[in-house]
């Protein structure tokens, strides 16, 4: 093992390893830790779904200004990830959704995002299987240019790119300890021996808390149960990822015709708590059936869980502590921290490098809690 | 290519069914699936690969796999191999598209609430079942997804090894019967019914489904036993996707339980005992083994099987193995070569055979994932096969109440699966209320089982149970310091 | 030579073999020489001609014992069990046959050695229908270690 870092990452998720790529580019000795393997954590579990329709334009921006990485990215990173837009569409079930939708719908329109009300007739033309009656859908929004990508062909495209410029990684080495002298990060302790650093960051997901508590800091991020389920594979019917904020379902359908999706569950509880759950399967297989009925009867492959590292007010924790120097905070990501990870890579790397940021960070940081805070209203799941 | 005369099996076909295959008609015997019909009138080919177009046959034969879906009655993805066939059913290959509605009915949804579940019938399950019977006063129910109980045991036409006290001498078919008889006096038995997961919900719970009938089961159970059997393996070798290509199990299956030949002449990869058996049984079916490959420098399974189709001319080739399928759209050959001590093929030693048919038993990987779903910590211990589940010498998982038993702990033979189950069912039973001579019980099953373990060919199970027990220890001390 | 694990025939060096006045008698020739977890020909046998002290063990016959019944012959599941007896310069060999079709008595059938091979005819002078069907054969004397399966033309 390496005595001596730039930047250790604490966590090969996608969040780690576009981070170290990032920073890679930009000539740091960079490392990356992790107690299992690349995705093995949220990532890997995810649905992968990218998205621009936000209600607040700070989180539109970040995430359109992903979008624009991610269009680039297999060509920039030179290995597939899998990358395709076939649009978010997302249902408005009644005239208080049409309100909201309105409102989110002009302000993303202000920033160039090509968003619009389609009606029960273009849903069906946009996701032929889709019923509007048992959606209870009146409408919905729409944006072509939202899309999906290769969870693990991404997170692995932005390793191997960052090994190329000379990153390492150590996989399946937990970090054990950091050691914090005069307010400034110095070590990371890890099983298999330490590393002398003045960067360390925490992109743990669903552990950052865990992370966090080493280096002294107090961070309120707690760990929820998401389950997720995949079909067997269906002749290619529909691009788009369907989504309800209302009843939480989103699903889409994969390259090779699985559809893919999850529902809050009605045993989701705060913890580490790896079970899935009947409840959910049936739930969400009959809300399928509700939205879609052509699926019902159609098999389920598998279910499986993963964990949302949620924050008061879902928005991720981003950029350097205020009383640790050295330590960067790279969690929180709730649900959406796959379809932002591009560009929040990009601006943490401008940050420990002491580049001049392309968006400001500042509402982001973890003092914000202080102050009581608002919540996304656009979240699923 | 059904069997006509068989030495050991009576084969009762049931009355005409007619059906149709893409668009022609056809007839098949009620008691066929619709794999086994479809085979019984020449039809090898069950689809193409969506995107290479590679024509796909059955492999597994017993719903483990994927390669014999098709699209019946108008829903698509349908297991041919397991699926009965029925009077007017439209079987259609290459079809892909969604129908224009659902063809979906609202399950009936059915709640029980047991002592022991035994998911598995097979010889462990159904040990385990009756010696819980006989020593306590316990609802005990048994969940198996075939169409009867008997587990790998009703494809077994020869005369089993192992103890006098566990059946030997018997043939696996007779086994089978017995088993079932006494079973059914001390259990409720599910068939045709799929355990699809397990969930802890303050309790443990079983889903469970039958598709057929359109049932959905949610089983509350003080005590899970999984007796799950195992999978075939599978081999890297050019074209092993021609239709042609199975496992040993899919072949039996298909000869010995429906009566239809996998083809008239075929080689055997792999001469452990699943192989040797294997090639004994498809003599006794009239169909041709031209030759048998070993990729060891010895014969894995029992002299003796080696003995039996060696005395009918059968080579054995040691150090060999399968280079490539010949065929186009099914199997028409196959070309084996020598291994040297690298396990490189040796160039100049190719042989080509003719042959419909090639069988793959190169072993079984333990299916131990409903067991893990419970909770049951798991690792890889190649002696056992493959990721077993980790319990004690009660068969007990890392997983409170969740027991484990036969090939699905670790690939072993029946004798062992029985007495496994046993120890499992005298265990879950006495921790649900304590038995008298408990301790007694269980000392002589003990015996028993390691008396099996004894000799040369017990080395590999008696490796495999040190280190299931050890990483099991491990563990516990593991979560208690952790 | 190569091993009986590679080949999957036994060198007949390595059976234990019976004195000629036993072989007269007619006594159970065993070709189960691997230690395998295996008992019912024991626990069959009514003169406990058999030993084995170990579930494991291979069988060692007794030959003051054997009466040659023929019992182990049928129940043996490796079909390892051979009954030979020695008569008028013929042998009498009881063996398993487990295939069709069936010979009757009097038939002219092929002999086969432990590869298949044909070696010379034999003719059928019993056959006892069982869990295994056994048939006793006659054959040339000198082809009673030789001989150990039957092919039936119909
Ligand atoms: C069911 C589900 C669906 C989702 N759908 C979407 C979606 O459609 N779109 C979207 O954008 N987001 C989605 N998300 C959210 C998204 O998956 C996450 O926000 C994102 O993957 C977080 O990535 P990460 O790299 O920060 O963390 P993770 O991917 O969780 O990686 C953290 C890594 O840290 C490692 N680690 C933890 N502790 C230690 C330690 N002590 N030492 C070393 N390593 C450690 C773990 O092993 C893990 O690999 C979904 C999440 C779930 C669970
Ligand atoms: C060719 C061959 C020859 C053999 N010869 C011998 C021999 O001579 N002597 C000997 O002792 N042993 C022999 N064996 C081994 C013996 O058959 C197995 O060890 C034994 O059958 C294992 O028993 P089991 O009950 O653990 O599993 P199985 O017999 O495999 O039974 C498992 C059962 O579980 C059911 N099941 C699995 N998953 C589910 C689910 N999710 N829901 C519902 N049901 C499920 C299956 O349908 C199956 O019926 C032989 C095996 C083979 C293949
Ligand atoms: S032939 Fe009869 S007496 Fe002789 S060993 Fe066999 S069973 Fe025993
Ligand atoms: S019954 Fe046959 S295989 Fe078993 S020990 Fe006796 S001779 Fe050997």
């Amino acid at each position: 093992m390496k005595s001596e870092a730039d930047v250790v990452i604490v966590g090969a998720g996608i969040n780690g390893c576009a981070l170290a790529y990032e920073l890679s580019k930009r000539g740091k000795d960079v490392v990356v830790v992790d107690r299992r393997h690349i995705a093995a954590g949220a990532t890997g579990r995810c649905g992968a779904g990218i998205r621009q329709q936000w209600s607040t334009k700070e989180n539109a921006l970040l995430a359109k200004k992903s979008v624009e990485i991610f269009e680039g990215l297999e060509e920039e990173l030179g290995h597939p990830i899998g990358f395709r837009q076939g649009g978010y569409l997302i249902a408005i079930h009644d005239e208080e959704d049409m309100k909201q939708a309105r409102k989110n719908v002009e302000m993303q329109k202000s920033i160039g995002l090509p968003v619009r009300i389609i009606d029960r007739e273009e849903i069906k033309e946009i996701v032929p299987i889709l019923d509007p009656d048992g959606m209870k859908a009146i409408a919905a929004t729409f944006c072509p240019t939202d899309g999906h990508a290769d969870p693990f062909k991404t997170a692995n495209a932005y390793a191997l790119a960052a090994i190329r410029n000379g990153a390492t990684f150590y996989k399946f080495t937990e970090v054990r300890g950091i050691k914090v002298e005069n307010r400034e990060v110095r070590e990371v302790i890890t099983d298999k021996g330490s590393i002398k650093t003045k960067f360390v960051v925490d992109a743990a997901g669903a552990w950052s808390s865990r992370i966090a508590e080493m280096a002294g800091i107090k961070i309120p991020n707690k760990p929820v149960r998401k389950e997720a389920l995949v079909t067997e594979p269906l002749p290619r019917i529909f691009d788009a990822m369907v989504i309800s904020f209302r009843h939480g379902i989103y699903f889409s359908q994969m390259a090779r015709g699985e559809i893919l999706g999850g529902i809050p569950s009605p045993e989701e509880k705060i913890g580490y708590h790896f079970e899935p759950t009947w409840s959910f399967l049936k739930k969400m297989a009959y809300m399928l059936g509700r939205y879609a009925p052509i699926l019902k009867g159609t098999n389920i492959l598998r279910q499986w869980t993963g964990f949302y590292d949620v924050t008061p007010d879902a928005l991720p924790v981003l950029g350097e502590d205020k009383n640790v120097r050295g330590f960067i905070h790279c969690h929180g990501f709730s649900g959406h921290g796959f379809m932002i990870a591009p560009m929040t890579a990009r601006l943490l790397a401008q940050l420990i490098t002491g580049e001049k940021l392309d968006l400001p960070i500042e509402r982001l940081s973890l003092e914000r809690f202080e102050k009581g805070t608002v919540k996304e209203k656009s979240v699923v799941g | 290519m059904r069997v006509e005369q068989h030495p050991i099996l009576k084969f009762s076909h049931g009355g005409m069914i007619k059906f149709y295959f893409n668009g022609i008609e056809m007839y098949g015997f009620e008691g066929d699936t619709i794999a086994t019909a479809l085979y019984a009138n020449g039809i090898k080919v069950f689809g193409h690969s969506a995107k290479k177009k590679r024509p796909r046959g059955f492999f597994c034969g017993i719903g483990k796999c994927s390669s014999c879906m098709m699209r019946v009655n108008g829903v698509p993805n349908i297991r041919t191999c397991i699926t009965p066939l029925q009077e007017g059913m439209i079987v259609e290959s290459d079809k892909y598209d969604l129908p224009e509605t659902a063809p979906y009915r609202k399950p009936e949804r059915k709640t029980m609430d047991v002592d022991i579940a035994i998911v598995g019938g097979g010889p462990a399950g159904m040990a385990a079942a009756i010696e819980a019977g006989k020593h306590g006063d316990v609802s005990v129910l048994i969940i198996d997804e075939q169409p009867r109980l008997g587990g790998q045991l009703i494809k077994q036409t020869h005369k089993f090894f192992g103890s006098s006290m566990e059946g030997a001498g018997k043939r696996g078919i007779e086994i089978a019967s017995e088993m079932e008889e006494e079973a059914r006096k001390y259990a409720d038995i599910l068939l045709e019914t799929s355990v699809i997961g397990y969930y802890n919900r303050g309790h443990h719970f079983l889903a469970a489904v039958n598709k057929l009938k359109g049932i959905v089961y949610e089983i509350k159970a003080k005590k899970i036993i999984f007796a799950t059997g195992a999978q075939e393996n599978y081999l890297v070798f050019e074209n092993n996707d021609l239709p042609g290509v199975y496992g040993a199990g899919g072949i039996q299956t298909i000869m010995n339980v429906y009566g239809v030949k996998p083809g008239k002449a075929g080689i055997i990869v792999g001469a452990g005992n699943v192989g040797l058996i294997l090639a004994y049984q498809l003599l006794q079916a009239g169909v041709k083994v031209k030759a048998i490959v070993e990729a060891m420098p010895r014969i894995g399974g029992y002299f003796v099987h080696a003995a039996k189709v060696r005395r009918h001319g059968v080579p054995i080739y040691t150090k060999h193995s399968i280079m490539e399928a010949v065929g186009k759209e099914s199997v028409e050959g196959a070309i084996i070569a020598q291994l040297d001590e690298k396990w490189n093929f040796v160039l100049g030693t190719e042989k080509k055979i003719d042959c419909d048919f090639i069988a793959i038993a190169i072993g079984l990987t333990p299916s131990a994932r409903l067991a893990q779903m419970a909770g049951a910590k798991v690792k890889f211990i190649r002696e056992a096969g493959g990721w077993v589940a980790l319990h004690n010498e009660f068969m007990e998982t890392t997983a409170n109440g969740i027991y484990i038993a036969g090939d699905a702990a670790n690939i072993e033979e029946a004798s062992a699966a029985m007495v496994e189950g046993k120890i499992a069912a005298v265990h879950a039973l006495n921790s649900i209320s304590p038995l008298t001579n408990f301790e007694a019980i269980v000392e002589e099953l003990r015996n028993e089982i390691s008396s099996l373990r004894k000799g040369k060919f017990g080395e590999k199970a008696r490796l495999a149970k040190e280190r299931i027990y050890e990483g099991y220890y491990e563990e516990l001390r593991g979560n208690r310091s952790g | 030579m190569r091993s009986y694990e590679e080949t999957g025939v036994v060198d007949i060096g390595m059976l234990k073999m019976p004195a000629e006045e036993q072989l007269r008698k007619g006594v159970a020739i065993t070709e189960c020489i691997q230690p395998i977890p295996c008992n019912p020909c024991k626990e069959v046998c009514p003169t406990d001609a058999i030993k084995m002290d170990d579930i494991n063990d291979p069988p060692d016959i007794d030959y003051e014992k054997c009466i040659g019944c023929s019992l182990c012959v049928e129940v043996c599941p490796g079909l390892a069990m051979f009954v030979v007896r020695k008569r008028k310069g013929k042998a009498q060999i009881t063996l398993p046959y487990e295939m069709l079709p069936m010979p009757e008595r009097g038939d002219i059938v092929k002999a086969l050695d432990r590869e298949g091979n044909v070696v010379g005819d034999a003719k059928v002078i019993a056959i006892k229908h069982g869990r295994t069907n056994i048939i006793t054969i006659e054959v040339d004397e000198e082809l009673a270690m030789v001989v150990r399966n039957i092919r039936v033309e119909k």
